[in-house]
């Protein structure tokens, strides 16, 4: 459990960097008179765009719970009782 | 892209609590349809056969094989991950109302101030009953009767937006779909009757209350709850919706309309948050207020008798794991007897899976239905609505 712990902190840390540069980007962009955070703030997927997004989604998700459902065709291609 | 209609109280959210909704929506759908149906392997290649060796017979019934499945690793495994995006779910959408808070509470009170087309009528010093005042209700923050500051109408706000994405849409755009359906199943199974005036038991935010009051526009409806912060939420929904709609603030086991006095009484999956003695007092209740020649009904999923001890097991996780307390007892009850208790003719009673109910699932536009993924309480069960329905002697 201490390593699982130590996993997910790692990785909150890192998205805390990602979440970090994203503001970087969008101030800098503001700055520069390039965007604005309202334009950000503001935007909205088309059928298309969030169609997209909805499939990068899915496969994050499938990937993410890969060996999930690995145990679950694993449980269900035994015969017989089967181990935990 | 399934979005929920706005209104004037709909809290809105911002891009990145619209990610995290949107994620949230789709991991759940995952674990769903792709990891929860694994049980069915791990309880017949390994809880059936300890629950054999151990008794000698196949089990009797649900409560048999949760207290076996419960010791599941695969089972403990996913339903983790439901309770977890459950809870994530309703905090995510906590964020977004909290946000706006103040300004959606002042659009409630200007409306509520200007000219209605309905009402609301809220009873000071109410006394919330227990099993409502006591449960957060499908792990929703604060429940049904949550009311915090001043006007509040966070609860009906979680409700309406947390549900609509709770149930992925199925209810349709404006959360009416249920009320559509008991509009259209009334009108096909009762022509004759045109009823002139409808009580709804349990309105929370007024989503099946607007879809019954389009399928009878010029009947006169009147909602129940007993949360006064879902009662702000649903009027002021309804006014931004062009709906007149009279909500009070009442308990169902204790109406205070005069004997005869409805044509329709409603209760849209309403019983399964209420106390199996709460449920009978209803009935009664319902009995009393209706005019001979009315209707009772009521929609909820199917109940549980005649179906297997497994699939019983599987329709019957959110009692022990989604605080619904009274979700298994109510399953179980029989309605039939219920409604003669409170002075209904037992020949008089229906229950089943009407036309109305499939055709106005279809009518909300949701693809989810077809399909029958639906993230709520079926848990991979795959059900549709199921209605009761009585009628007082003329």
């Amino acid at each position: 459990m201490d390593q699982m712990h130590a996993m997910i902190i790692a990785l909150a840390t890192e998205v805390s960097v990602l979440t970090d540069r994203f503001d970087t980007i969008e101030r800098v962009l503001e700055d520069k008179g390039a965007v604005s955070r309202a334009d950000i703030e503001g935007w909205e997927p088309d059928e298309d765009a969030w169609e997209d997004r909805r499939e990068k989604r899915d496969q994050l998700i499938r990937r993410l719970f890969r060996s999930t459902r690995e145990s679950r065709t694993t449980l269900e291609g035994q015969d017989g009782p089967a181990d935990e | 892209m399934l979005r929920q209609e706005p209104h004037a109280v709909l809290p809105q959210s911002s891009v990145n609590e619209q990610s995290r909704q949107d994620f949230l929506n789709q991991l759940g759908k995952h674990v769903l349809n792709e990891i929860t149906p694994g049980n069915a392997a791990a309880y017949q290649k390994r809880v059936l056969p300890r629950i054999k060796t151990e008794k000698g017979r196949d089990p009797e019934s649900r409560h048999e094989i949760r207290k076996e499945m419960v010791r599941d690793p695969y089972y403990q495994m996913t339903s983790s991950f439901q309770r977890t995006v459950q809870e994530m779910m309703w905090n995510s959408v906590d964020d977004t109302i909290q946000r706006q808070l103040p300004e959606l509470i002042a659009t409630a009170k200007t409306i509520r101030d200007g000219e209605t087309l309905g009402s609301l009528n809220l009873e000071p010093g109410f006394e919330i009953p227990p099993y409502i005042a006591e449960n957060d209700h499908h792990c929703m923050p604060g429940g049904y009767s949550g009311d915090l500051v001043d006007d509040d109408i966070t609860a009906g706000a979680l409700y309406d937006k947390g549900a609509f994405i709770y149930t992925q849409g199925l209810f349709g755009p404006r959360m009416d779909g249920i009320g559509r359906a008991t509009a259209l199943m009334t009108a096909c199974s009762f022509p004759k009757l045109q009823p002139k005036k409808i009580l709804e038991i349990g309105c929370t935010a007024g989503g099946s209350t607007t879809g019954l009051k389009m399928g009878f526009p010029d009947a006169e409806v009147h909602a129940i709850d007993v949360g006064p912060s879902v009662l702000r939420y649903a009027h002021a929904r309804a006014e931004s919706m062009g709906v007149a709609i009279h909500f009070h603030q009442m308990s169902g086991e204790a109406l205070t309309f005069d004997d005869a006095s409805f044509d329709l009484v409603n209760c849209p999956a309403s019983f399964h948050e209420m106390s199996r003695s709460a449920v009978y007092n209803v009935f009664k209740e319902a009995f009393r207020v209706l005019k001979p020649g009315g209707v009772f009904l009521l929609s909820e999923l199917p109940p549980y008798e005649g179906v297997d001890p497994w699939t019983q097991f599987v329709r019957d996780w959110d009692t022990y794991n989604n605080n619904e307390p009274f979700w298994g007892t109510l399953h179980e009850m029989n309605f039939a007897e219920v409604a003669e208790t409170a002075g209904f003719d037992r020949a008089d009673y229906w229950e089943g899976t009407g036309p109305g109910i499939a055709e106005a699932n279809q009518l909300t536009g949701a693809v989810e239905v077809q399909n029958k993924k639906f993230m709520g309480s079926t848990r991979g069960g795959g059900q549709a609505w199921y209605a009761h329905m009585t009628k007082r002697a003329s």
